[in-house]
């Protein structure tokens, strides 16, 4: 009961470590859905090698999470890297993309985004399933390509974003490797992920047992953030049978 | 059906709240209870290995390409010594290092011989993991200063938890090239209103050059702490726990911190906080675009690197004029300890007697750790010519301007966390000199209250 007591009256790096998950989950996770829905929906087009394109985009989210791959985006965003190069060939100003406390975060969650391949292969499935006829009736109705989206598409696939949605929330709340990697939680403790304070507190600091503390801490906000999107999931997840949860 | 449910939700939600309170004990890794505690051993402490019996051993330890090959050079000649030993290597850089250890240690799973640390000690000593080397008999301390011995590798109950591979002083690794750009003399003798000096000269001419670009760590190291302890004329924290200096030496010292990062003498902390451990890394000193990189004397050849690697020299630290506390640092470069848990451990020892003392291993080994401790291994790299002149003369100059040994609490894990946020949050505006300067005094009390608790 000390060590709760102790992270939540004495802790300087708890609300830190709070804040900067918060911005990493609620940043890179819809970003990720987006990007993956977009992808997905250009790859159920029916294009040449299409089944080659579809292993190619899944490739980065086999390699996403790795420590090689946070070196390398390290070195991509660093002051001197490409990034920056092809800003300067813009002639645009470089921008210190991991060394400001405002942008580190967020640099770091496009990591996340960039393994967007398994969320895309679940919403490709979802839109392999749309029936054909549902298109064509709208379309003899009059309805374009945004109308058919927002009115046809996005209704039915509602239950592979949902869970796409939750599977993803639970697993960025739990990311670790790209913010130890490339910024040690700085500059300013602007990357310091919750799991990192976890692993700092019991592996540098040695307190194990206020470490585990933390981690019930973890799981209860990640309980809560699951219970939030279920419940929400009775007004916007549409399922043709008619089921409730 | 729904009865069952509900009961067997009550039962998993009570499992969890006496999982949260048993699961999540005050007791942390560094603790053992007083009770399983044995007594300090005045025999040896070892187990004994059989001669001739077949021994395989598991040795790890940090550093880079150059250390890594010396020291399988040197393994392999001890295992061409002793056929019956077979040595595993286990190794890697100081990321991480220490993290990957301690929870070995915790499980029983750590390797038989490590390469260990000083600032260590203060956090690893509770779990009496290490073998006595005092009480070890394969170990020959002969060639070792007792007073280095005992500052460097014994732990606050006086067990010789390691042994010294080598002496390591601060020292500056100095671009010729870089100061020859920028019209600044080689011969140069630093001082800390040299580097403003100097530092503006630089950025007149190349405001993409900078004089320094010390990561997070060294900035702790050499800037903060040592200005710290010339401003203050005092060692921190003692042996006693007690704080050696005042809020008003470290605003002065952060005064100076900010101004050095404000007019550009060092590169922006943002830049450098990504090689933070890896600073040999930075493009800017690969491409020749930083003039000083401050550093320990063991990990120099790692910055011997890029089109500049043949022009860069070494230089002591600055030190203030009447200053009586120089806080300048001169220790061991790391340690050699033995797993008090291994198997093979009085083939461990032999080992490490072996490393520290034997002249061919010496050879073989030669400055990766910088300069041997023992006086043995470092005659023999003399008479080899192995030893960097300029290399020996900064540690020789260190060693005259030393400053009190380092206290274990200056680097405990909470301190220094806590000093390097105060610092990075003075570098972005977050806090004046004289808020920081509050806070890292309160604060250290506060933490240093909470140390042994």
């Amino acid at each position: 009961m000390e060590n709760y007591i102790k992270l939540f009256t004495k802790d300087y790096e708890l609300k830190r470590s709070i804040i900067a998950t918060f911005k990493y989950v609620f940043f890179g996770v819809p970003l990720k859905l987006v990007f993956a829905l977009l992808v997905a929906m250009i790859l159920s087009e029916r294009i040449k090698m299409m089944n080659l394109f579809r292993t190619i985009y899944y490739l980065p989210s086999i390699l996403g999470g790795s420590v090689a791959i946070s070196i390398v985006w390290r070195f991509i965003f660093m002051k001197e890297g490409i990034f920056n190069s092809v800003l300067k060939m813009l002639n645009i100003p470089p921008v210190s993309w991991f060394g400001d406390p405002n942008l580190a975060v967020y640099t770091i969650s496009m990591l996340m985004v960039y393994g967007f391949g398994s969320s895309m292969v679940v919403f490709l499935a979802g839109l392999k399933q749309i029936p054909s006829e549902l298109y064509e009736a709208s379309t003899v109705d009059g309805a374009g390509r945004v109308r058919q989206f927002f009115n046809i598409t996005l209704p039915l696939i509602t239950p592979m974003l949902f869970f796409n949605l939750i599977m993803q929330t639970i697993t960025a709340f739990q990311d670790f490797t790209s913010a130890f990697v490339i910024t040690n939680g700085g500059p300013l403790k602007s990357t310091y992920l919750m799991v990192m304070k976890m692993y700092i507190d019991a592996f540098k600091k040695m307190k194990i047992g206020y470490s585990c503390a933390f981690s019930w801490v973890l799981f209860v906000i990640v309980l809560i953030f699951s219970m939030l999107i279920f419940k929400s999931s009775k007004k916007w997840v549409y399922y043709e049978d008619g089921r409730d949860l | 059906m729904k009865t069952f449910v509900k009961v067997l939700s009550i039962m998993l939600v009570l499992t969890m709240v006496l999982a949260l309170n048993v699961g999540c004990s005050e007791k942390d890794v560094s603790d053992k209870e007083e009770t399983q505690k044995s007594e300090p051993v005045k025999e040896t402490t070892t187990k004994e290995n059989k001669d001739g019996e077949k021994v395989e051993m598991r040795f790890a330890w940090w550093g880079g390409d150059s250390r890594h090959e010396a020291t399988l050079e040197a393994i392999n000649l001890y295992m061409k010594e002793n056929p019956n030993v077979t040595i595993n290597p286990e190794y890697g850089g100081w990321d991480g290092y220490f993290e990957k250890l301690v929870t070995q240690l915790a499980a029983g799973t750590a390797p038989d011989i490590l390469q260990n640390h000083k600032i260590k000690i203060i956090d690893l000593y509770k779990g009496d993991y290490f073998v006595d080397l005092y009480n070890a008999n394969e170990m020959d301390l002969s060639g070792f200063d007792k007073n280095f011995l005992k500052q460097e590798g014994e732990d606050p109950n006086g067990v010789l938890m390691g042994v010294p591979a080598g002496i390591q002083s601060s020292a500056l690794i100095i671009n010729r090239n870089f100061l020859s750009k920028f019209d600044i003399s080689v011969d140069t003798r630093w001082t800390w209103e040299g580097f403003m000096e100097y530092g503006n000269k630089v950025q007149e001419k190349n405001s993409e050059a900078y004089l320094l670009a010390p990561g997070p760590d060294v900035l702790d190291k050499f800037f903060v702490v040592m200005y710290l302890k010339q401003v203050s004329g005092g060692n921190y924290i003692n042996d006693a726990k007690e704080l050696e200096f005042i809020a008003e030496d470290a605003t002065k010292m952060y005064s100076y911190i900010k101004s050095l990062f404000d007019q550009g003498i060092m590169q922006p902390y943002g830049e450098t906080s990504v090689f933070a451990g890896k600073a040999d890394q930075n493009p800017k000193w690969i491409n020749g675009e930083i003039g000083i990189v401050a550093e320990t004397t063991a990990t120099v050849s790692r910055y011997l690197v890029g089109d500049d690697a043949d022009s860069m020299t070494f230089g002591p630290v600055p030190v203030m004029e009447g200053a009586t506390e120089t806080g300048v640092y001169v220790g061991s470069s790391s340690l050699f300890s033995v797993n008090k848990g291994s198997e093979f451990s009085t083939e461990g020892n032999k080992l490490v007697n072996w490393l520290v003392n034997d002249k061919e291993a010496a050879k073989k080994l030669g400055t990766q750790r910088s300069i041997p401790a023992c006086s043995y291994a470092k005659d023999a790299l003399v008479e080899a010519n192995m030893i960097d002149k300029v290399l020996s003369d900064t540690i020789d100059q260190a060693v005259k301007l030393a400053g009190s040994p380092t206290s274990p609490y200056e680097n405990e894990a909470t301190i220094l966390e806590k000093r390097k946020d105060i610092t990075e949050r003075l570098i972005f505006g977050e806090l004046t000199p004289e808020e920081a300067g509050q806070e890292l005094y309160d604060s250290m009390v506060e933490l240093i209250a909470e140390i042994d608790k």
